[in-house]
């Protein structure tokens, strides 16, 4: 559960994801690559930032003599393999996730953790699955700033204050039956991004006073 | 540059944990985290996104013929996106906002310098951050030039203006008008939401 943030009124949207996969020396170099890639080539981010629940992702290569030594009482990491960190925060349940994301993402993911000891392919799921589950670690803490809201809340957000902003500065001053047609106008291209955000106690609107958090846990897992 | 993307930067960083210190105790520790009002200590420093704690003890067996690899030191996996540019801004932030949970946290950590807010102290703690940092290969990030400040802000006015639709729909226009431009003075003097209270 630690996995999933937190936020003032209970569960929010954002799950955290780790993954920590092994990778020989010279995987790590054709890894490395690769992400270099990815990271400079921006449009091949577009499929990524397409699927819309996707906030944030790191890819760190972490590499056998990397692990950090401070102190000549700490003994060295004597490693076998160099190690692959996928971080990813994502809104919504983690069956769907990693299914639209073998289905979506397939060539880029067969591209980085093919390379990874033991990995079957981003196809079929079923596989994929069982090796992130396998090496998957529990966030022990996960904090996002606006947990209630999703990838497809804070754009729909972004774009409603986009448009009230440009609205409110066009029409100050005017007639009221030109700010009507100017209103009507404006409603009919946000009306779809006006769409309740927050926690499930929110959108059944239920004062803070009279819910607490673990009824805000329950109708979190009820509801997904 | 791939720590950055756009205004947001994304720090992984793995702290050593003392050998003497009870993972287990810290592992409850940082999961009694999230009993804060707004989810997280991490919530009074405006500029963070998301934030994330792991504790790494072992590593994962791929099964035979694979080797089987077994840390010395266990790690705490910090990772933060947060506005900025340096981790020198969140550092800073960490050590003026939340130095109490700071120590309580990191304490259990190899070689972690003191908090205070004397320079020379607050440099060693940049430096220990730096020294414990591992570059972030690939970083994607959704909204990269957009702040904290400028989404939680942005929620709130779409869930007000849901609110005023709903509110004075079929009314008279020169009185939408009026209360439209109440609402938009009202939002605009507003202070933004609290981070974590979203």
């Amino acid at each position: 559960m630690a996995d999933r943030s937190r936020n003032a009124l209970g569960l929010g949207k954002a799950s955290s994801l780790n993954v920590l996969t092994p990778m020989t020396r010279v995987a790590t170099w054709i890894v490395r690559s690769s992400l270099w890639f990815f990271d400079s080539c921006k449009s091949t981010q577009r499929p990524a930032k397409a699927l819309a629940f996707l906030p944030f992702v790191h890819w760190v290569v972490v590499g056998r003599n990397q692990f950090p030594n401070l102190d000549p009482t700490q003994p060295r990491e004597r490693l076998h393999y160099d190690y692959l960190l996928f971080l990813s925060t994502y809104s919504g349940p983690w069956g769907p996730y990693i299914e639209a994301f073998a289905d979506v993402l397939a060539n880029p993911l067969d591209a980085v953790w093919s390379w990874n000891v033991g990995y079957p392919g981003a196809r079929p799921v079923s596989r994929l699955k069982a090796y992130i589950t396998q090496n998957q670690i529990e966030s022990d803490h996960h904090y996002s700033a606006y947990a209630g809201a999703s990838v497809r809340d804070v754009r729909a957000a972004l774009r409603v204050h986009r448009e009230l902003q440009r609205f409110a500065e066009e029409t100050r001053g005017v007639l009221p039956d030109q700010f009507a047609a100017a209103f009507n106008r404006m409603l009919i291209g946000v009306q779809n991004d006006l769409a309740t955000t927050g926690t499930v106690k929110d959108v059944e609107h239920v004062s803070s006073e009279d819910f607490d958090r673990t009824d805000a846990e329950q109708c979190a897992v009820s509801y997904g | 540059m791939s720590n950055l993307n756009g205004n947001i930067y994304g720090y992984t960083g793995l702290f050593p944990i003392k050998r003497d210190v009870d993972c287990s105790v810290l592992r409850a520790d940082l999961r009694s985290l999230d009993s804060h009002p707004f989810g997280s200590p991490l919530s009074s420093i405006d500029i963070v996104h998301t934030a994330r704690l792991v504790i790494i003890d072992r590593l994962p067996f791929q099964g035979e013929p694979a080797k089987y690899d077994t840390l010395t030191s266990a790690y705490l996996l910090f990772a933060c996106n947060f506005d900025g540019s340096d981790i020198e801004e969140l550092v800073t932030a960490i050590a003026t906002t939340i130095p109490d949970t700071f120590r309580s946290l990191w304490g259990r950590c190899v070689a972690v310098p003191a908090v205070s807010p004397d320079p020379a102290a607050r440099a060693e703690l940049i430096e220990y951050f730096r020294r414990c940092q591992i570059r972030t290969t690939l970083f994607l990030v959704d909204q990269p030039g957009t702040t904290v400040k400028q989404i939680l802000r942005s929620l709130a006015l779409t869930r007000r203006f849901a609110a005023f639709v709903e509110q004075h729909q079929g009314e008279d226009p020169s009185i939408v008008q009026q209360r439209f431009e109440d609402m938009w003075q009202a939002f605009t003097a507003a202070p933004s939401p609290s981070p974590g209270s979203w």
